[in-house]
């Protein structure tokens, strides 16, 4: 582990130059982002009608949900299985492979600076969404305190395991990408990006209380603006740690499986 | 008139080449009409969510965001149908080099790449999208007149226009812009803008949104259109900010082919 140590930081600083180079693509794929934080607020806000709380939100603390969860999305949302899966498919894959650096800290070096790049260029737009709403609403006060940081941390985990494990279908499947788009509509609805888990229906609270998706980005959001706190916050971050183990396992074995019978194509 | 003549022939043989491809690929029709239904059930769930805690936002009941939604359904597989993934491509061409091949070809280089690629796998969202409305206008118990009806459908000819010159200038910036393999995200945001009903932004964002980046001419102001909810003149202002799109977008096209070097000379 220390001794693989410089190497990871060696990668980390080619994937930052890396990814600044790609700022523009960055800086579009920002907007999607920009526009949720600009649009959802604003439906719910018109939706109170002089009403206290809507399922236990305050107005101040539905902006404040929507802000810090883009903010967050940025960095804990991966989805290096696009990128992964043509690299597979195209055998670039085997030129990694005869580096003397483990494929899994390079995806991950990566991943993580770009993710970093998106939040950084991201911090901006929410002080300037703060500003924004803070003449409409009281903005809810916020919890950002170590255990926040942690289960942020723990987000980006599963994120990037399941999307890791998911890349790994590209050993077998010819159409993987439908796979991949139909992954979307299930992740932005349960990991609580379009609306906070607790506002929705019962049954689906139970399938994301169970799915992968909540761990990702809800847990911290909601730890972030005062939702999750106690027995509840230990026991959600808890569920981060078994779905890092649980998406871990499943990439290791898939991972495993699939290098048996990569053939590189293109070599 | 010759010239009308040739390129509706042209667009005949388009649509040949697209159907034959469709039949090619047929398992993945289906695959196309499941994933649209789950973009559709997924869009449908939020404006659940929203309504179950809610009688209207910004005036707007369910069934009448019903109609919101089935519009900017319709409006998108209008769009795929007829362009969008023929022109999505320009950025590839022009980072191949490929776009050298449209070019020397006789024909205009804007109805060629606009227009070669029918998208028939788009059919049946269009099918899903009017059952929706029908089923939204039902639950309104509200029926339109012949008037809203036309109305409502002028709009939404001068949306799609408006949409297709916003995306064809967005495509266009590729010739600049090489390296930049997301620029069709912008597009999507233009009418991601437009999901929800514009009447949600404050009175500045509102007048932005309607007369600087029309995206409330997307949905929301034919939706109001068919509910007896928008005067007739608003669909003189779409056809004067469809005009003047199409214009820009052909003059931005022009402009840009000036500084076109091709990436393999």
């Amino acid at each position: 582990m220390l001794r693989v140590l410089p190497k990871i930081f060696a990668l980390l600083r080619i994937y930052v130059e890396d990814s600044l180079a790609y700022r523009a693509s960055a800086f579009i794929w920002m907007l999607t982002d920009v526009v949720q934080c600009l649009v959802m607020p604003l439906v719910w806000l018109s939706a109170y009608h002089g009403r206290e709380a809507i399922g236990g939100y305050q107005p101040g603390e539905m902006v404040s949900y929507y802000v810090v969860m883009a903010l967050v999305s940025n960095f804990i949302v991966s989805h290096l299985m696009w990128d992964l899966a043509w690299e597979i498919k195209e055998g670039i894959l085997s030129q990694w492979l005869l580096r003397p650096v483990p494929i899994f800290w390079m995806l991950f070096a990566r991943n993580i600076s770009w993710r970093l790049l998106r939040m950084v260029l991201f911090v901006p737009v929410a002080l300037l969404a703060g500003f924004y709403y803070g003449r409409m609403v009281t903005l809810g006060s916020m919890e950002l305190g170590a255990l926040f940081w942690l289960s942020v941390l723990l987000g980006h985990l599963v994120s990037f395991l399941v999307a890791f494990a998911l890349a790994c279908l590209a050993f077998w499947l010819q159409e993987v990408q439908s796979v991949f788009s139909l992954y979307y509509a299930p992740m932005l609805l349960l990991s609580g990006w379009v609306a906070p888990i607790g506002l929705m229906p019962g049954w689906l609270q139970a399938l994301a209380f169970l799915m992968p998706f909540r761990y990702t980005t809800a847990v911290p959001v909601e730890i972030a603006v005062g939702k999750l706190s106690g027995e509840a916050m230990w026991l959600s971050m808890a569920g981060q740690l078994v779905w890092i183990g649980l998406a871990g396992l499943l990439s290791w074995i898939l991972w495993r499986a699939g290098i048996r019978q990569y053939s590189g194509v293109g070599m | 008139m010759k010239r009308l003549r040739f390129y509706l022939n042209l667009y005949r043989a388009f649509l040949r080449s697209s159907l034959v491809r469709e039949m090619e690929f047929r398992a993945n029709f289906w695959a196309k009409v499941l994933f649209n239904l789950l973009w559709l059930g997924f869009f449908l769930a939020t404006l659940k969510i929203i309504y179950r805690h809610t009688e209207a936002i910004a005036g707007w009941r369910e069934p009448e965001a019903l109609v919101l939604a089935a519009t900017l359904y319709f409006l998108d597989a209008l769009i795929s149908t007829l362009f969008y993934f023929g022109l999505s491509e320009l950025p590839t061409m022009v980072r191949q080099g490929t776009l050298d091949f449209v070019l020397v070809k006789p024909v205009d280089s804007q109805f060629w790449l606009s227009l070669r690629r029918v998208n028939l796998d788009q059919l049946g969202s269009l099918v899903v999208a009017v059952l929706l409305g029908i089923y939204a206008l039902l639950r309104l118990g509200y029926m339109p007149s012949l008037t809203n009806i036309l109305l409502y459908m002028g709009m939404i000819v001068m949306g799609v226009l408006m949409f297709y010159s916003f995306h064809f200038m967005m495509m266009t910036l590729s010739i600049w812009l090489v390296r930049v393999e997301n620029l069709w995200v912008l597009s999507d945001v233009f009418a991601q803008i437009g999901r929800f009903p514009t009447d949600v932004f404050d009175a500045v964002l509102r007048r932005i949104f309607t007369y600087v980046l029309p995206v409330a001419f997307l949905a929301t102001i034919p939706a109001k259109a068919l509910l007896g909810k928008a005067s007739g003149g608003f669909l003189l202002v779409a056809a004067g900010w469809a005009l003047a799109f199409f214009v820009a977008g052909r003059l931005f096209w022009q402009f840009a082919l000036k500084s076109y070097t091709s990436a393999s000379s």
